[in-house]
């Protein structure tokens, strides 16, 4: 990188403002998380009440690419954490724990079973595609609370 | 910008740090530009300082500042919080403010958060008198701007990465010489097989998305290591991303990242900073 004129760097001013990350024309954005519920929140920075990392950029530059020219806005994840004991899509967020990218900012959720495209999707389209790309041994009990709690019986 | 009445002076770490004093807010340089020896010289003088903040994003070495016996004397506030104070931060014995790292400088612009001190990294000055951030812009470059005392270490390693990335000696106080490796970043790579193959549908699906000319933001971890995987036979790819680690340096020499269809900056890999080993740098 020494004296490499191939290299910009800038203040984190510029670069995650995402006025200037949406002037970058099929921007993707690749970001991940810890847990999100059926409905699209997405927590990153904490596990519960307790402080994991921080906002970062993530959310910069997802809100960067939804205004790009043919952006994608992605955050991915392995569908269970702790050997395969917990589901990161969850009924709802862990007591506690803060919304890092909100339900409105959500685009693309991608786990190693597939691509959920939430933006634009009602809270029922978003539960059919989370599930689908939940882990198998956690849907059973996402589509019970999406059934008594949110009233979700069919899609 | 703060006025600079001395010229620069070359001095010791542990005399670098005399000019700290209780109640102060420092902000200390992150990621893998952490001056070290200065701030344990800061540390030492634990006994007769009180209350003074430290500002600090990501760190990777270890944070002497969160120590039991530093506690009344250092209170570390943290921005984006590592595994080196995330105890601290937990049990009340350090501060979190969440914030976006795009509007951290507007904090620090519009004194959210006074900046006393600034201590930093730096390459040493080339033939114009500029020292560069090197690896980690990010928000120290503002931060310096807004502080009243600047303190450098001039490190001879920190390589001399072009942008918006300088400084002038004359605006630094206090020099400190001390020409030591950069801290590399390696991040875990024993995985099972089980896991390695849950990666690689993940990385599969996220390169299904991936056109050919698309301008790239990774973070950090497994999932962009094995993102990279299934981006070999793209074209024109460019990148535009707050950080990156070693997992471009391949794409950039085959030439997949070129830059060239980018719109705003085209050819350039945009960044803050970086974390990686020390082949990148």
């Amino acid at each position: 990188m020494d004296n490499n004129p191939v290299f910009e760097f800038r203040s984190s001013k510029f670069v995650n403002d995402p006025f200037t990350i949406s002037r970058n024309d099929n921007m993707v954005s690749i970001n991940s998380a810890l847990e999100i519920d059926i409905t699209g929140q997405v927590c990153a920075d904490s596990i519960g009440p307790k402080n994991y990392s921080g906002f970062g950029g993530q959310l910069d530059f997802i809100r960067g690419a939804t205004k790009s020219k043919n952006g994608k806005p992605i955050i991915a994840f392995t569908s269970t954490a702790k050997n395969g004991t917990f589901s990161r899509i969850v009924p709802y967020l862990k007591q506690g724990a803060g919304v890092t990218t909100t339900r409105a900012d959500v685009h693309y959720i991608i786990t190693e079973y597939g691509i959920a495209e939430l933006y634009g999707k009602t809270i029922r389209g978003r539960v059919k595609c989370l599930v689908e790309v939940a882990h198998p041994n956690f849907k059973e009990e996402l589509l019970k609370y999406a059934s008594e709690v949110l009233k979700i019986k069919y899609f | 910008m703060a006025k600079r009445k001395t010229k620069t002076q070359f001095v010791t770490a542990d005399e670098s740090v005399k000019i700290v004093k209780s109640g102060d807010y420092i902000f200390v340089h992150g990621n893998c530009s952490f001056p070290k020896q200065i701030i344990d010289s800061l540390c030492k003088r634990y006994k007769e300082l009180n209350d003074v903040k430290i500002l600090q994003l990501l760190t990777f070495t270890e944070a002497p500042y969160v120590q039991p016996e530093m506690e009344g004397h250092f209170r570390v506030v943290s921005m984006f919080t590592g595994a080196n104070v995330r105890k601290a931060v937990n049990e009340g014995k350090a501060d979190f403010i969440p914030v976006f790292l795009s509007e951290i400088p507007l904090l620090i612009e519009r004194k959210h958060v006074p900046i006393n001190v600034c201590i930093l990294m730096l390459s040493p000055p080339d033939e114009h008198g500029y020292c560069s951030f090197g690896i980690s812009n990010d928000c120290a470059k503002i931060a310096s701007e807004h502080a009243d005392v600047i303190i450098a270490q001039i490190n001879p390693q920190m390589p001399r990465v072009l942008g918006d990335n300088f400084i002038h000696i004359d605006k630094i106080d206090f020099a400190v010489e001390i020409d030591e490796p950069i801290t590399e970043f390696m991040h875990a790579k024993n995985i099972s097989a089980e896991e390695t193959n849950v990666y690689e549908k993940i990385g599969q699906n996220i390169a299904g998305l991936i056109d050919d000319g698309a301008t790239l933001q990774m973070g950090i971890g497994l999932i962009p290591d094995f993102v990279l995987q299934y981006l070999t036979e793209k074209k024109n790819l460019g990148v535009h991303t707050e950080m990156f680690s070693d997992h471009l340096i391949d794409l950039i020499e085959s030439g997949v990242i070129n830059g060239e269809k980018k719109t705003l900056l085209p050819e350039k890999v945009v960044s803050s900073f970086v974390l990686a080993s020390k082949k990148m740098f």
